[in-house]
């Protein structure tokens, strides 16, 4: 199965015998991320040892060893990594090390903050599983995230996580994950409906917690492609083909059941604001309660000198920080050994360690700094200090997707993908979630798309002479190749009529010049637009709507009341249109201005007495 | 302080740190195990004097205790070695000198003692202390057997006894009650620790937290289990301990907290948070149900699951300790006896 079968074969008696002994687990750890004054690293350890595991190998690259030895302590080995670019080459090296012996082992990534009970439970599920079948090496912990994970969690700017998985066994059939965010429906494959019922969740959040057994090494080792978990998971599930089967577990409780990954500044507020809240294991020990000011929900480190009257909510303050006199700080996340000044205003913002902020400074929503701030400095919303070295308009939209407190316009928008029934938003919302609903949008880009080629074909059709015969079959041809039927073609094919009329004529044409080249257009296309329409007066209806409604904005002739009389005579005189679609029409569009006008209503009750003189005439014949 | 410690302390170390954190040992086997380590400290570990014997166990102690501050008793097991190294030291060099006095309640409340003294190097005190340690250790095992044996003072035919939580420590004591009795049990939400009390005892009735006030006229008692006894009297419970005491208060219904000494704890409650062992919001509250906050901008509700009550000393008539009855009022007494105050602090 693997690189070196051999090698693994001699090994195996050994294996055997350590598996029983201890259960292993593996962190790998990309830098010391703090959250709340304590490294994510200590998270991911907590999570391991609860769940049992003896031996902990926490993996990390040769920048930041020395660091992390330090804050792993004795509670794990230290494993340093030299020249390797990204996680998928520190699990390769993993492998060839072969220190990794138990199987299962749980496998936790590094960005990821997390607090879950009873993962032992996932651990012996798994073993069990993957005696029954050995292909089952990989189960992925989740949980559900509700509103705040999709509106403060995941990450605004990458596609939320759809994961599909069969209802009863667990193994899951689909896994899109992207990198970018796109609006597109999520494609499954028709070969995951299979066996049972298949739910298909958008509402979990990954933990980045794994119980692995070996094999999931070799894989890396296999494929050299695998740069990151990420790439893993979608590829392996992808290849439902080649047998190996992930399986997702959903925590429930009782206990804790929280995971989250760091990815952005943004997703560590939001973090934090969740482990002062008790989620992610006890809260934090609240270090120091000053008397000289008003602290709300938020951690001060012991370290910290408070200035009198300081204002702090919801905030994380670090080791040695200073802060100034009347200073105002919520949602702020300040690191260790930062200076701020009298007065300063900090809101949903971070400041890297050892930053100065002068008095009277403000630093509003999303800044990031790395620099210090000039006494008195006013910052615009999501600076960045050092700024990006080139703006673009995409670095802009990082920026704000990504700051800490995010942009709200942002968040709403991707929390009304995700939104669910039990939202509590009033009508006004709804509307706005309709304009944006994404696949709507794609469906009329297509409509636009099918309406756009209808039209060109008809006015190319008439500038080349063609018969209305053969452009009435290419039409039918094209409608059948798009799926659609002759209706929704025939509103573009009534703009196509108008425009060939009206396009040739000088702007302040007379109505006898407009009615009298809109009469020989339709009586050239009177066939085409008969087959188009219909005879269903529902149907021609329909049609009607469109050339009062969009086509009169296209047109400005055809806002004209005299005109629109005209045309509505014409079509009906072609028998284009019954008297019965258009007495219908008026009655479904009474407050279109167009249809209101007197030109228009007497035409409709001339129609009127007209409908009824053939009724009394029918009834008398009869 | 770096200290080498023989292979097998460290690992027996590890092992109970771990136990400790994860919380898979609680309690009496918390204090006993704990116990263990220190005896093999002491009897393994190369040390010469009485100063350099007190240095390791606090090591030891600040370790546990950074490992799981909830779980008081092992600060106070630590202690109570302490006390045990500093009375044989005593002990063995008044034997050299040849005088004999005991200490006084003076001398005892004061914490005084000859601090420059501990430096003298006294062959015995090992195996003295070692000794020591064994029958303190014995007294935790059985520690529960005289609190048991007082039942038939307590508790009387046809009384109606209440309780929550689910300790050994009240199962032990009712089922030593000859007489006919009922218990009503609170049910403790979310962790449902009453229905397994229930289950536990028979004739026993699980009552919602919401109902306890209800049933107070009709209780005659209320037996409360001890997380630990803090040194103003206070009584660290498994909630909704406060309530039913406060409603015991309300209808004047005596209220008998059983506490062995290895859960006196010579630490005052500051911050009652801080001493409440919050669980998961998880279990009141589901994440996923969390509302939104982009609309409004507001932070997310604060949901705070605390598995400890603390009741105050006011709302106490009796301890029943492994040593007899007290009031709340003596604690401070018995803390005397069993610690030095120089040991407080870790």
């Amino acid at each position: 199965m693997g690189k070196h079968p051999n090698k693994r074969d001699a090994a195996a008696e050994v294996v055997v015998v350590e598996q029983e002994a201890c259960l292993q687990g593996v962190v790998v750890s990309d830098g010391l991320v703090e959250v709340c004054g304590r490294a994510v690293l200590e998270y991911s350890l907590d999570v391991l040892e609860k769940a049992g595991a003896l031996d902990i190998l926490v993996l990390c690259n040769e920048a930041n060893a020395g660091a992390v030895a330090d804050a792993v302590g004795s509670r794990g080995r230290v494993l340093e990594f030299r020249g390797c670019g990204s996680a998928g080459d520190v699990l390769r090296e993993l492998d060839q090390r072969g220190v990794v012996k138990s199987d299962p082992f749980i496998m936790v990534s590094g960005s990821s903050a997390c607090a879950i009970d009873g993962l032992e439970k996932v651990v012996a599920a798994h073993a069990e599983r993957k005696k029954k079948n050995p292909e089952a090496t990989l189960t992925v912990v989740l949980r559900e995230g509700g509103r705040r994970a999709a509106e403060r969690i995941r990450p605004t700017l990458k596609d939320d996580l759809v994961v599909a998985y069969e209802a009863d066994t667990r193994r899951v059939v689909a896994w899109h994950d992207p990198d970018s965010w796109s609006t597109a429906c999520v494609e499954l494959p028709l070969k995951v409906l299979g066996g049972g019922a298949v739910e298909v969740r958008r509402d979990l959040v990954d933990t980045g917690v794994d119980v692995c057994s070996p094999e999931v090494l070799w894989r890396y080792s296999e494929n050299f492609d695998y740069q990151n978990r990420r790439d893993f998971v979608a590829n392996e599930v992808a290849n439902l083909e080649l047998g190996q089967r992930a399986h997702a577990y959903v925590l429930e409780g009782p206990g804790y059941a929280y995971g989250a990954r760091l990815e952005d500044p943004r997703g560590i507020d939001a973090v934090a604001q969740d482990v002062l809240g008790g989620w992610a294991g006890p809260p934090p020990p609240i270090g120091r309660r000053p008397r000289n000011a008003i602290v709300v929900a938020s951690f001060v480190s012991p370290t910290t000198i408070v200035g009198d009257g300081c204002e702090i909510s919801r905030s994380v303050i670090g080791e040695d920080v200073v802060l100034g006199d009347g200073a105002k700080l919520s949602h702020a996340h300040v690191a260790s050994g930062c200076r701020v000044g009298n007065r300063v205003h900090i809101t949903r913002a971070i400041l890297g360690r050892g930053v100065v902020v002068g008095d009277d400074a403000v630093v509003p929503r999303g800044c990031v700094l790395a620099h210090g701030v000039a006494p008195g400095t006013i910052l615009a919303e999501y600076t960045r200090l050092p700024g990006p070295e080139e703006e673009e308009d995409d670095d802009i939209a990082n920026l704000r997707a990504t700051a800490p407190g995010g942009d709200p316009e942002l968040e709403r928008r991707k929390a009304d993908l995700w939104r669910d029934d039990w939202g509590d938003d009033d009508r006004g919302e709804e509307e706005e979630e309709e304009e944006e609903n994404p696949p709507a949008e794609s469906w009329s880009t297509a409509s636009n798309l099918f309406a756009k080629t209808v039209r060109d074909m008809v006015i190319s059709g008439y500038k080349a002479g063609s018969p209305v015969d053969s452009m009435l079959m290419e039409l039918n041809c094209y409608k059948l190749s798009e799926n659609r039927t002759f209706l929704d073609a025939a509103p573009a094919a009534l703009d196509a009529v108008l425009a060939i009329a009206f396009e040739p004529l000088a702007p302040g044409a007379s109505t006898m010049a407009l009615v009298r080249a809109l009469k020989n257009q339709i009586d050239h296309w009177t066939p085409l637009l008969a087959k188009l329409v219909g005879d269903d007066p529902d149907d021609q209806a329909h049609s009607l709507s469109s050339l009062a409604t969009d086509l009169a904005h296209v047109h400005a002739p055809l806002a004209n009341p005299d005109v629109f009389r005209a045309t509505l005579q014409l079509l009906y005189d072609a028998d284009v249109l019954t008297d019965e679609a258009i007495l219908e029409f008026a009655a479904l569009n009474a407050n279109n201005p167009l249809v209101a006008s007197p030109q228009v209503a007497s035409f409709l009750a001339w129609l009127e007495e007209e409908d009824e003189d053939d009724d009394e005439a029918s009834s008398s014949a009869s | 302080m770096d200290v080498k410690w023989p292979p097998q302390v460290e690992a027996q170390l590890k092992k109970v740190v771990s136990g400790v954190s994860s919380r898979s040992v609680r309690g009496q086997q918390c204090a006993l195990e704990t116990l263990g380590l220190l005896r093999s400290v002491v009897g393994t570990c190369r040390w010469k004097t009485a100063r350099e014997l007190l240095e390791r166990i606090r090591w030891i102690g600040r370790v546990l205790i950074d490992a799981q501050r909830v779980e008081l008793t092992v600060g106070n097991v630590v202690r109570r070695v302490l006390l045990i190294v500093r009375e044989d030291y005593a002990q063995l060099r008044r034997n050299d000198v040849g005088a004999t006095t005991t200490p006084s309640l003076h001398d005892v409340l004061r914490g005084r003692e000859d601090d420059d003294a501990l430096d003298a190097q006294v062959p015995e005190l090992r195996q003295n202390v070692i000794e020591q340690i064994s029958e303190l250790y014995d007294e935790i095992a059985t520690s529960v057997d005289p609190i048991a044996a007082m039942s038939r003072e307590h508790l009387h035919a046809n009384d109606i006894v209440f309780t929550s939580g689910n300790s050994d420590d009240v199962v032990a004591f009712f089922k030593a009650s000859r007489a006919r009795f009922e218990t009503l049990v609170a049910e403790t939400a979310p962790s449902m620790a009453g229905h397994r009390l229930a289950a536990r005892l028979p004739n026993a009735t699980v009552v919602p937290e919401a109902a306890v006030y209800a049933l107070m006229s009709r209780v005659h008692k209320i037996v409360l289990p001890a997380h630990a006894v803090l040194a103003n009297g206070a009584l660290l419970t498994p909630s909704p301990g406060y309530l039913l005491a406060l409603a015991a208060k309300q209808h004047k219904v005596p209220v008998i907290g059983l506490a062995p000494l290895y859960r006196l704890c010579p630490q005052y409650p500051h911050d009652p948070l801080d001493l409440a062992d919050l669980h998961s919001p998880q279990d009141v509250l589901p994440y996923a149900l969390l509302p939104s906050s982009v609309k409004h901008d507001t932070p997310p509700p604060q949901v705070l699951n605390p598995t400890l009550d603390l009741v105050p000393p006011d709302l106490i008539d009796l301890y029943l300790t492994n040593t007899g009855a007290h009031q709340p009022s003596y604690v401070y007494r018995l803390l005397a006896e069993l610690y030095s105050p120089l040991d407080h602090d870790l």
